[in-house]
This record gives structure tokens, C-alpha cells and sequence, in this order.
């Protein structure tokens, strides 16, 4: 047998033959008893290594891989975070963010409608009289907490006409 | 490529630890049985599936899935194998990695004398794993990873860094050389 087609029959088992050179050795196996012979030796050895005893993944092998890479995720945790690290930062955030604005938007409102407070009591004002000049709380204000700051404003102004007044008076 | 092993390996880029864990149950062994057929001890091997595996680890931010996973994965640990064989003061003399040369060693004849390490296989009555020890390492791998692995001559030309014809020769001079072996064997 000539190497080149013992070589054939290497490409053959591994199905790295051409299809149409395939079909005409496998046609030419039909007819060579000693072809087809050499054939089945070379696919034994495939078969022999394949069924060669394998034997079980040591522990100690996994563990040591273990000990290995916390080794070297100890210090490159600090120096460089994970690619989730940002992700997990990004989310913790936007949490806080929703948290914020909940508590801009629904609190005071909640705060004025629910507490027996806030419906038993009008909003402070420095003294009766002067709660027409003050905005009066009303069923609006879900940015109720950005406009404390106009309310204080308001406020001062009143607590100056009030000296003005006492200083007149 | 959308193997289950890519998609495992692509869940652990992404940061599932998980994914590496079940990366190792399912090839741990497998790159066992491969390199240890590469260095010959058993010691040895094991401290090269943590390496590859280790490898695995640090690379996992940078993988592309460009490939089977094991394709990358027998790279991987063929190359560990490989940088363990030149190390000074081991590897026998049959543990060649005059790559080039060994690629380009004229096809022996079928009908030929058996090589000296063939017959020294049938000498000592070795079986298969012998016959196998005393092939090149670049044959065995080659084989190994044809026969055993199932990577096509493309996938082991990557894992080799060798052409698809040099491959093809490798395998077919294992396998032969095997083959010879055996039947040495029966006679015996």
C-alpha cells in the first residue's frame, strides 16, 4: 500500500477528505479487502486512545486553583474593580435617585394628607392675619419641598412689615 | 459561535462566578487526560490544569469568542504544557520541540523498519500509553486533540500555531506509528 493512500486513510477517518474523493475510496474499499483491513487498524488506535482510563480530578487540584485566584483577586480587587463594579455602582445610585425623588414628590403630600397633623392643623404661619399674604397649603404642591424656600423668603418679609408695623405703631 | 461553553464563558466576562465553576467541572478532567499524555507526570499535569485554568481566569475581561471554547481552553493548555517541556534539566530526548524540524520529517515508509522508539515500545512490552509516550510531543498532541478531543485539523493547525498540512502529517504519522505498535503488540 502506498503512503499516499495510507494517508488518504488517515483523511478519511477524520472526515477530511473531499466529498467526491471520499466516495471513490470508499468505493475502493469495497473492492481491497487489505485497504479496508488497514482502515479498520488505523480507527482502532482512535478508538484505544479514546478509551483510555481517565482518572478523577484530584481535590487538592481544585483547591489549590482556588487558592491561586484568590490570591490574585485580593490585589487586583483594589487596583482594578470588575466590570461589574460599575454596574453595581451605576445601580446603587440610580436607587438613591428614585429614592430622592420619592421623597421630594410624594412624601409632602402624603405628609399633609395622612398625618392627622398636616389635616388637623393649617401650615404654621408666624401669626393669624398674616396667613393671606403666606401661600396657603393647598391640594397642589407635589414639588412642595422645592418651594419651602419662597415660603421662608415670604416669611421674612412678613416678620419685616411686622416690625415696620411695630415700629409705627 | 454559541456553544454552551461560550455562553458559560461569556456569563463569567460578564461576572458570573458561577459560569467558571461549571467551565472547570465540565473540562478539568479532559486537560488532565491532555497534558498529561504531553509532560508524562502526573504531578506536573495537575499543576498544569491550574495553570490553564488560571489562565482562563485572568483572561476572561479580554475574551473574544473567536473559536470553540475548546479550541481556546486546549491552546491554552498546550502551550502551559509546551513551556513546561523546555524548561532546563527536562524532558527526554524524544520530547522534541524542534517544531519546525519535526513538522518537516519525510513521511516514513509504511512498509519500513519500525523507529528505534517503536521498537524499544514492543521491547519493554509497553501498551498503547507507551507507544503513545514515545511519539513525538507534537504527534501526540496533534492526535490527541484529533482523536480524542474531536478538533478538526483547522482547530489543532490553531492550537499547534502549525498549518492545516502540517497537522494532517502529524496526525498520520502518529496514528501509523500507533497502529505499528499495536500490531507489535499482538505479535508479541
Amino acid at each position: 500500500m502506498s503512503p499516499e493512500l495510507e494517508a488518504k486513510l488517515s483523511l478519511l477517518l477524520d472526515g477530511e477528505l473531499a466529498p467526491e474523493a471520499a466516495a471513490a475510496l470508499r468505493a475502493e474499499l469495497l473492492l481491497r479487502p487489505e485497504l479496508a483491513a488497514r482502515l479498520a487498524e488505523l480507527e482502532a488506535v482512535d478508538r484505544d486512545l479514546r478509551e483510555l482510563p481517565a482518572r478523577q480530578v484530584p481535590a487538592a487540584l481544585r483547591a489549590g486553583l482556588a487558592e491561586r485566584i484568590r490570591r490574585e483577586a485580593g490585589p487586583l480587587a483594589e487596583r482594578a474593580p470588575r466590570r461589574t463594579a460599575p454596574r453595581r455602582w451605576l445601580a446603587a445610585a440610580a436607587l438613591v435617585s428614585a429614592a430622592a425623588a420619592l421623597a421630594l414628590v410624594v412624601l409632602p403630600k402624603l405628609r399633609r394628607e395622612e398625618s392627622p397633623l398636616a389635616q388637623a392643623e393649617p401650615a404654621p404661619v408666624p401669626r393669624a392675619g398674616l396667613a393671606e399674604a403666606a401661600p396657603a397649603p393647598t391640594d397642589e404642591p407635589d414639588v412642595a419641598l422645592a418651594e419651602d424656600l419662597p415660603v421662608i423668603e415670604v416669611l421674612d418679609v412678613l416678620a419685616e412689615l411686622d416690625e415696620l408695623e411695630v415700629g409705627s405703631g | 459561535m454559541a456553544d454552551d461553553d461560550v455562553r458559560l464563558m461569556l456569563a463569567f466576562r460578564d461576572g458570573d462566578e458561577r459560569a467558571f465553576d461549571a467551565l472547570f467541572e465540565r473540562w478539568a478532567g479532559r486537560v488532565l487526560r491532555f497534558v498529561e499524555r504531553i509532560v508524562r507526570e502526573p504531578g506536573v499535569a495537575e499543576d498544569l490544569v491550574q495553570e490553564t485554568f488560571l489562565r482562563v481566569w485572568r483572561a476572561r475581561e479580554r475574551y473574544v469568542p473567536e473559536a470553540r471554547f475548546s479550541t481556546w481552553l486546549f491552546t491554552i493548555a498546550g502551550n502551559a504544557a509546551r513551556n513546561e517541556l523546555r524548561r532546563p534539566f527536562r524532558g527526554a530526548a524524544h520530547d522534541s520541540l524542534d517544531l519546525a524540524a519535526e513538522d518537516a520529517k519525510p513521511e516514513p515508509a509504511a512498509d519500513g523498519p519500525a523507529s528505534d522508539e517503536l521498537v524499544d515500545a514492543r521491547r519493554t512490552g509497553l501498551g498503547l500509553e507507551a507507544a503513545l509516550a514515545q511519539l513525538p510531543a507534537r504527534q501526540r498532541e496533534a492526535l490527541w486533540l484529533r482523536a480524542v478531543e474531536g478538533l478538526s485539523y483547522a482547530e489543532v493547525a490553531l492550537a499547534l500555531e502549525t498549518s492545516e498540512a502540517s497537522v494532517k502529517a502529524l496526525i498520520h504519522r502518529a496514528r501509523v506509528a500507533l497502529a505499528r505498535a499495536a500490531g507489535e503488540r499482538g505479535k508479541a
